[in-house]
């Protein structure tokens, strides 16, 4: 399976979109699925992301070599973004080769919770139960978060 | 077969007379281009490329030499300045480095070229190439050069562009691998509707061979 992630902005999102798409794949049973995160148009913010001339752009510059285009957004509290993600998807459908499929997805509210999501040090019982007793004066990842690049995407 | 990575410290140093081909750092630079320049016609050649490759006003060369007899070139200008190769710019001296390898009394057959682009102002690119496409159709001369310039890739002429190749690592592989661009699968539907220097920069190459690598070559 070919991915091809189009971020709101590139810059930063591809460190956290790439390997959790890469993760997600691979729990599916696609740990040899191929994803890139495309980087041109240079989109800067969900209003040029979710432009249906800019999606026209790298459907046609990828529609040879690709299954699966994932659009991501921030859903930024704003409640009509799933319906004009699924708007888009509609639209999309009619760009696309057979066999190809846009999916169009908002983080609640913002990518940087997939990473949490996405974090193998939180979820065990055991840990839970520690969180319950105090927080920890800092996250078990945040070295990792402050270093390294996309580190300053907001 | 000649490999030439130039650098300004070399192209700047003073050189003795009688030398006729250029080092690969680019030592001897004013030695070669005093012996072009014995050649009148080879000089008006010489400063005609120079006057259109640079700022220069350059009408003429000089060769002051210093005490122990080398030389080092002098651009002269219309208006009677001269510059030496000590003050010239980098691109200046990249440039006259490359006329002085393609010009020179004893050119080599095949000349090997890095970072083409490296010191040159982006709007001369492509006389630059044009000087490298002429040099090679008149001669019987090949010349192969790098670049990281998504501006020079999308100056590559029609005749020039089929023999333009990707170097590239897939992820998990242990080595680089090199594919004519036009033999990357969908580039060249691409091509027709969309900038190559744009997809250069975009890493749409280096997309475009990932995700159509077999899947059994790719990374585990």
């Amino acid at each position: 399976m070919r991915v091809v992630i189009i971020p709101e902005d590139f810059r930063n999102d591809q460190y956290i979109l790439k390997p959790l798409v890469e993760a997600m794949l691979a729990a599916a049973g696609r740990p040899r699925a191929r994803v890139t995160v495309c980087r041109d148009p240079v989109i800067r913010g969900v209003g040029q992301a979710l432009d249906r001339d800019v999606l026209a752009q790298i459907i046609e510059r990828y529609s040879g070599m690709t299954d699966l285009f994932l659009l991501c957004v921030d859903r930024d509290g704003v409640a009509s973004r799933r319906h004009a993600l699924e708007a888009l998807e509609v639209h999309a459908a009619g760009l696309l080769n057979p066999g190809q499929v846009l999916l169009g997805e908002n983080a609640w509210q913002e990518l940087e919770v997939w990473a949490l999501a996405g974090s193998r040090t939180g979820s065990s019982p055991a840990r839970s139960r520690r969180r319950g007793q105090g927080r920890s004066p800092t996250h078990p990842n945040a070295s990792d978060l402050r270093q390294g690049p996309g580190q300053d995407r907001r | 077969m000649r490999f030439l990575d130039l650098e300004p410290d070399y192209l700047r140093r003073p050189s003795l007379p009688g030398q006729v081909s250029l080092g690969d750092k680019g030592q001897n630079l004013s030695s070669v281009l005093q012996r072009i320049c014995e050649d009148d016609s080879k000089k008006q050649t010489l400063l005609s490329w120079l006057k259109e490759l640079t700022p220069m006003d350059a009408t003429d060369f000089a060769f002051p030499s210093d005490l122990n007899g080398r030389v080092l070139v002098q651009l002269v200008e219309a208006n009677g300045n001269r510059v030496s190769a000590n003050s010239a710019s980098q691109g200046t001296l990249r440039f006259l480095a490359m006329l002085a390898a393609l010009l020179g009394p004893e050119p080599a057959s095949l000349y090997f070229f890095e970072e083409l682009e490296n010191g040159i102002h982006p709007t001369r690119l492509a006389l630059l190439l044009q000087l490298i496409e002429q040099q090679v159709r008149s001669k019987d001369i090949q010349f192969v050069a790098t670049t990281h310039s998504p501006q020079l890739l999308g100056l590559v002429s029609a005749q020039t562009l089929p023999h333009a190749s990707l170097i590239y690592r897939l992820p998990g592989q242990a080595s680089a691998r090199i594919t004519p661009l036009l033999e990357i699968p969908d580039v060249r539907r691409v091509l027709e509707k969309q900038d190559f220097g744009r997809l250069m920069s975009s890493g749409f190459l280096e997309d475009a061979v990932y995700l159509t690598e077999p899947e059994e070559a790719s990374a585990k």
